[in-house]
């Protein structure tokens, strides 16, 4: 099942933007198991001295109720750039991404491109899309892993 | 809410445990079928290895040979690799196959045999992809499908364990497996508690006498780690520790005395940041020693560390201590771990030279009160040791293994009972024509003989194609077995079983 959720303007986000060079980014989070709880994405740009996934480089995050499928969410007027997708499934929703005792997510979880890091999380560049100057759109799409 | 982001860089630094099983050395490409099949026709040896016709297969009514003891009651079950081929692809390693468990029922002087293949959540998603998925133990496969944790390669093959009314399929890497103990079906990973979903378990826990459970895993990672679990008889959780172990890798088996938990840590090193396989990214450091890390049963911060010369082992037998604190313990020990890297790969492929002179010998360290420790190493290849389960963690007199018969032999080829008193050794000889597997000791009712008991296990007779359940009086094993219940086929070579009387 895809669920389409209507999203906010961005435009006050992204105040330096110029209209005519912003298009829209499409989050896709596929492979959700289970309409338990909610899903929780971050929007995440190059930042200088931030390890990816770190919070301190996301210009976005939001939850919303857990669909079974994929969880689709249109920004609308962003501006060019990179842009990396981080996601995770609360599935009991205590509003944090479980681990056990040696820190494995016990939750599902998802990157952008699907990316995975050998001995850790993947890189931004790996987990990342760009949309180009000029594009309409571009899709950061990742399937969750339980 | 913003999604905890500070708990995900966490966890994503210690990804990387279940990072490593997939890149290897061996390529698949180089597909074993054609040449273990053309091997088996030449060396009936190698049914051992052969992947079983069906993943799930009964007798009822074993054509018993011999007097089989009608007080001897209850279920023996085993576990062991056997899924060497499957989807157009045969493993590269002994380990890789997914476990077969099987259930001997026993009662009236009647033997029944029932084995399935565990449809791990690995296995079901390697059956409905039709291709084999995930790279194993030693086997690489190429394009596999992304690794998430440990579990998503837990083939749940090694040993079994009837703990409190539950039957625990046993792997190493990962969690145990619940399984059903009527239908042999795979039920779930089992957790022992809230943060210990997918946290690794031993497949050689060790139970005291009262019941309690003492078990450890080995979690490799970006910080390798030694975690401890301390359970009660009533399967409950009791208390835990994470232990910080530099130069560390995989670790089999421990063993227990009555005050505290012992650690051989071979100097077989797990290496981060190889981009090869679980096995070949561990490399053999004899220069470290072996280190060996005794643990408080009631305390586990209270932590001591002895050396010991550079070995490699897969199995004990026993731990006890004297009233000064002197610990003695045992071990099936090798020069180093060639076996694993080599021998038990190689079979695979059809090639059995070298193969038991690969395995251990027989050996006993001493760890004294001053710091000091010894190590003494016998010439007698042994593996597979069991003691009384009355015994676990108690000075034992007698302690029970497979051993060889002659020098020429290719494997373990006879049951030994070790005196340890005075040296003694019983031994039965199976013969050519016969590979014996783990033979467990099941006390008999209301004995306080130590030896008083039999001893329950399988024996391949590749000559006839054909498996069989061993029962031996373990007071007199040189007689050979009392009896033995012939199944109507061969079962793959397999690890580890146990027994209970009942269902589980």
């Amino acid at each position: 099942m895809k669920t389409l959720l209507s999203i906010l303007c961005l435009s006050t986000w992204f105040i330096a933007a110029a209209p005519t060079l912003a298009g829209d980014l499409v989050l896709e989070v596929k492979g959700v198991r289970s309409s338990e709880g909610d899903v929780y994405a971050g929007v995440h740009i190059p930042t200088p001295g931030v390890k990816f996934p770190a919070e301190e480089g996301s210009v976005h995050t939001f939850k919303t109720p857990a669909r079974a499928g994929t969880i689709t969410v249109v920004f609308k007027d962003v501006p060019p750039g990179e842009y990396a997708l981080t996601a995770f499934h609360d599935e009991d929703g205590s509003g944090e991404m479980n681990v056990n005792a040696l820190g494995i997510p016990t939750e599902g979880y998802a990157f952008g491109n699907d990316a995975t890091g050998f001995m850790g999380a993947p890189k931004f560049e790996d987990a990342a899309v760009t949309l180009a100057e000029g594009a309409q759109s571009v899709t950061a799409s990742g399937s969750m892993m339980y | 809410m913003a999604m905890q982001r500070r708990d995900f860089l966490k966890s994503s630094a210690v990804l990387g445990v279940a990072s490593l099983a997939p890149r290897i050395a061996y390529s698949i490409s180089e597909d074993w079928s054609a040449e273990f099949a053309s091997a088996l026709r030449q060396d009936p040896r190698l049914l051992g290895w052969k992947t079983p016709a069906s993943d799930a297969f009964a007798a009822a009514a074993l054509r018993i040979e011999g007097a089989w003891p009608g007080a001897l009651e209850g279920t023996f079950w085993r576990n062991g690799p056997a899924v060497h081929d499957r989807h157009g692809l045969r493993y590269q390693h002994w380990f890789d196959g997914d476990g077969l468990l099987q259930a001997f029922r026993i009662g009236a002087g009647r033997v029944d045999h029932h084995a399935r293949v565990l449809k791990t959540p690995k296995l079901r998603a390697e059956d409905e992809a039709a291709r084999r998925l995930y790279s194993g133990f030693g086997t690489h496969v190429p394009d596999g499908a992304r690794l998430r944790k440990p579990d998503d390669v837990n083939t749940a093959n090694i040993s079994v364990l009837a703990h409190h009314g539950e039957l625990l399929a046993l792997w190493e890497g990962g969690s145990a497996s619940r399984v059903d103990p009527e239908s042999l079906r795979w039920q779930g990973f089992k957790s022992w508690g809230q943060g210990f979903e997918g946290v690794p378990f031993t497949a050689h826990p060790k139970v005291d006498p009262d019941g309690t459970l003492w078990a450890f895993g080995y979690a490799l990672g970006a910080q390798h780690q030694l975690v401890l679990y301390h359970i009660s008889p009533k399967g409950a959780l009791v208390k835990t520790a994470l232990v910080p172990i530099s130069d560390f890798g995989m670790l089999h088996d421990f063993v227990i005395t009555d005050k505290h938990l012992v650690f051989m840590i071979p100097p077989l090193v797990m290496e981060m940041g190889m981009e090869t396989s679980f096995i070949d990214s561990h490399r053999w450091r004899p220069e470290l020693g072996s280190r060996v890390l005794v643990v408080a049963k009631d305390n586990f911060e209270d932590r001591r560390w002895y050396e010991l010369p550079p070995a490699f082992g897969f199995h004990h037998g026993n731990a006890w201590e004297e009233a000064d604190g002197t610990i003695h313990f045992d071990q099936c020990l090798d020069d180093d771990a060639s076996l694993v890297f080599d021998a038990l790969r190689n079979v695979m492929r059809g090639h059995l030279d070298g193969f038991g002179a690969a395995f251990g010998r027989y050996a006993r360290m001493r760890l004294l009160p001053s710091g000091g420790a010894s190590m003494d190493i016998t010439v007698d290849g042994a593996d597979f040791p069991q003691i009384s389960p009355s015994h676990v963690g108690l000075r034992n007199r007698y302690l029970y293994h497979l051993g060889v018969a002659d020098s020429e032999d290719w494997y373990l080829r006879s049951l030994v009972k070790r005196d340890l008193d005075n040296d003694r050794l019983q031994t039965f000889d199976f013969g050519t024509g016969k590979i014996p597997e783990e033979h467990v000791f099941v006390p008999r009712q209301a004995s306080e003989q130590e030896d008083a008991g039999w001893l329950v296990g399988t024996v391949l007779d590749y000559q006839h194609g054909i498996s069989g359940l061993n029962v031996f009086n373990a007071q007199h094993i040189e007689d050979g077995p009392l009896a033995t219940a012939w199944l109507p086929y061969p079962l793959p070579l397999g690890f580890h079983g146990c027994f209970r009387s009942g269902l589980v």
